[in-house]
């Protein structure tokens, strides 16, 4: 059985959320269980690194990684503006496309 | 292994002895004692967002000592980023705790100490910045919580320390020998200290040479011999005894102060960071108040936060949610709070490199910060009190909200708009009476240095010659012999 395509994922601090990014990557995770392993970013390997910031000044700390990063940072996904409602199947979008699901 | 959990912190606390009285009562546990628990539980707070992963990023660092993951409030300050970083992980947390959770005090202390005992050493050829290293690697090995313990009594504010008529109103090194030092005196409004597992004693002015006895800094057990804490009156204070009518029942309202007494304290040497340096000691004053007045913007942004949601909430519960002038009001507490917000980033922003290697804010920015909260919150909270109406002083007691008999009345003439519980309508009008009134006020006024302080230090450093030749140089007035050579050189 092929291995699951990996996500490791990391959180800005939110310390002024605009959008509630834990609600999103639990809504995330719902959607994608059969496909998609979540790992958290530390110590951790994976295929694709998703960061998770609460408004657009997007100063979540990256850790290393050459691979793959989708960005969610308030209502942007990647920095491209998007209605907050169209956010979560933009977003499946993206990681479908990546993970070539 | 660094990092506790909140629940790790408060077990912590169980192992500690301190000496704590309230109206002559010594308060035999402070864990679980109704007076102290919600600063217990604000504290812990501190402790909890380091394991969360929606706030690890703001609430831990990498240690520069060890290379070892800790909370942020043990860390020495590496960069801009990371003095910004501080000041976020105060406005996310004040979001979640309506209140002061103190540890910001101690985290400023640590940050202070480091750059001036490096200064100290390079100048005067003294060893205690290793000595200091090897005791903040221990804090952030063990994650304990530090008070900060600046503020003396001062007495008679006209006189130097060592012409007070009594020697103990500034903390004084009273004996040395070959083990440590003795210190004896007191230090006053020290916020989070009974739940606090050390304190970080500094000196609270610049000193001259007849003051050299006040030039100490060193690190006390809260439960060291010696020392009591007298803890403070505050407003609403027997509230905490009560549940609705407390408003934040879970983490109060301030952070909970007391005036702390030091009789004949022992510190052994390697707890001593400052003893006799008296020329060193407004530097350490002045680098702990920039430290800790970079705060504000981030820990009173965040309480004003709750404030103004809170304002916006009983609008709404009162049925006046959409009028025109109700909005405006809101506007306007949003505006002075991210106008606060926007300071304490400035002063991060332009922060600056110490010879130590530390980052340190802006000092000029930094009292901006600070003197700006000294009026933005009464406004904010002015607006507060105009938005939810009289009701918020005059509400009957929870006992009556929930009598058998006569909470029917209550509940029957306090309710607003259909759709929201009158429960709701008090709820949140305890809030707003609670946060926005008393001791929340002054504290926004008097702590990290009362406004007059930081118009002191604008007027040192707002440059002021620089902008006089500017206006001069504009309205065409040669003023000294360099410019008239300087105009007739550019003639020939």
């Amino acid at each position: 059985m092929d291995a699951k395509f990996t996500i490791g994922y990391k959180f800005c601090g939110n310390c002024n959320p605009y959008l509630d990014t834990p609600g999103l990557f639990r809504d995330l995770k719902k959607e994608l269980r059969e496909e998609i392993e979540f790992v958290y970013w530390e110590n951790a390997v994976f295929d694709m690194l998703l960061i998770f910031s609460g408004c657009p000044v997007d100063c979540a700390q990256r850790p290393e990684f050459s691979g793959p990063t989708v960005v969610v940072a308030g209502s942007t996904l990647n920095y491209i503006p998007l209605a907050v409602k169209d956010l979560k199947r933009a977003l499946l979008q993206e990681i479908k496309k990546i993970a070539a699901l | 292994m660094p990092l506790m959990t909140g629940t790790q912190y408060v077990e912590s606390l169980k192992k500690l002895t301190p000496r704590v009285y309230f109206e002559g009562e010594e308060i035999q546990s402070v864990v679980g004692h109704p007076l102290l628990q919600p600063h217990i539980n604000s504290a812990a707070l501190t402790y909890d967002a380091a394991h969360d992963p929606a706030y690890e990023d703001l609430a831990t660092a990498v240690s520069h000592l060890t290379g070892k993951k800790i909370n942020r409030f043990t860390h020495i300050h590496q960069s801009q980023e990371e003095l910004v970083k501080k000041v976020k992980l105060l406005r996310l947390i004040a979001q979640q705790t309506g209140s002061c959770f103190q540890r910001c005090v101690g985290f400023d202390a640590l940050n202070a100490i480091y750059s001036t005992t490096y200064d100290m050493d390079k100048k005067l050829n003294t060893d205690y910045h290793q000595r200091f290293i090897k005791y903040l690697t221990s804090v952030q090995e063990k994650d304990i919580m530090l008070a900060g313990a600046m503020t003396d009594p001062k007495g008679d504010r006209g006189l130097n320390p060592s012409k007070q008529a009594d020697p103990d109103l500034y903390v004084h090194i009273v004996e040395k020998n070959e083990q440590g030092i003795v210190i004896r005196g007191a230090k006053a409004h020290m916020t989070g200290m009974v739940n606090s597992h050390e304190m970080l004693i500094m000196p609270t002015s610049a000193l001259a040479a007849e003051d050299q006895d006040y030039a100490v800094s060193c690190a006390v057990p809260v439960d060291a011999p010696g020392v009591i804490h007298i803890f403070g009156r505050q407003t609403n204070d027997k509230r905490k005894f009560d549940q609705m009518d407390q408003g934040n029942a879970e983490y109060g309202i301030v952070g909970g102060e007391c005036l702390t007494v030091l009789e004949n304290v022992f510190v052994p040497w390697d707890k001593v960071f400052m003893c006799g340096e008296y020329e060193f000691a407004g530097s350490l004053v002045e680098r702990f108040a920039t430290l800790h007045r970079q705060n504000y913007g981030g820990c009173k942004g965040g309480v004003s936060d709750v404030v103004t949601g809170a304002a916006a909430a009983i609008a709404e519960y009162n049925g006046a949610g959409k009028a025109s002038h109700i909005r405006d009001k809101l506007v306007e507490m949003m505006h002075l709070t991210e106008t606060l917000y926007c300071c304490s980033i400035a002063c991060s922003s332009e922060g600056v490199k110490l010879p130590s290697g530390a980052y340190y804010p802006s000092s000029l920015l930094g009292n901006v910060v600070k003197q700006n909260v000294t009026r933005y919150i009464y406004e904010i909270d002015r607006l507060c009190q105009d938005i939810a109406g009289g009701f918020i002083a005059t509400l009957p007691s929870e006992k009556d909200f929930n009598h058998p008999d006569l909470g029917q009345y209550v509940r029957k003439y306090f309710v607003g708009k259909a759709g929201y519980s009158a429960e709701d309508r008090y709820r949140m009008a305890r809030l707003i009476e609670n946060m926005t009134g008393g001791t929340a006020l002054v504290e926004s006024m008097h702590g990290a240095g009362s406004p007059q302080a930081q118009r002191v230090m604008l007027l040192r450093m707002g440059n002021l010659p620089h902008k006089v030749k500017l206006a001069q140089k504009l309205a065409g007035i040669n003023t000294g012999t360099a410019e008239k050579e300087a105009a007739a050189g550019r003639e020939k």
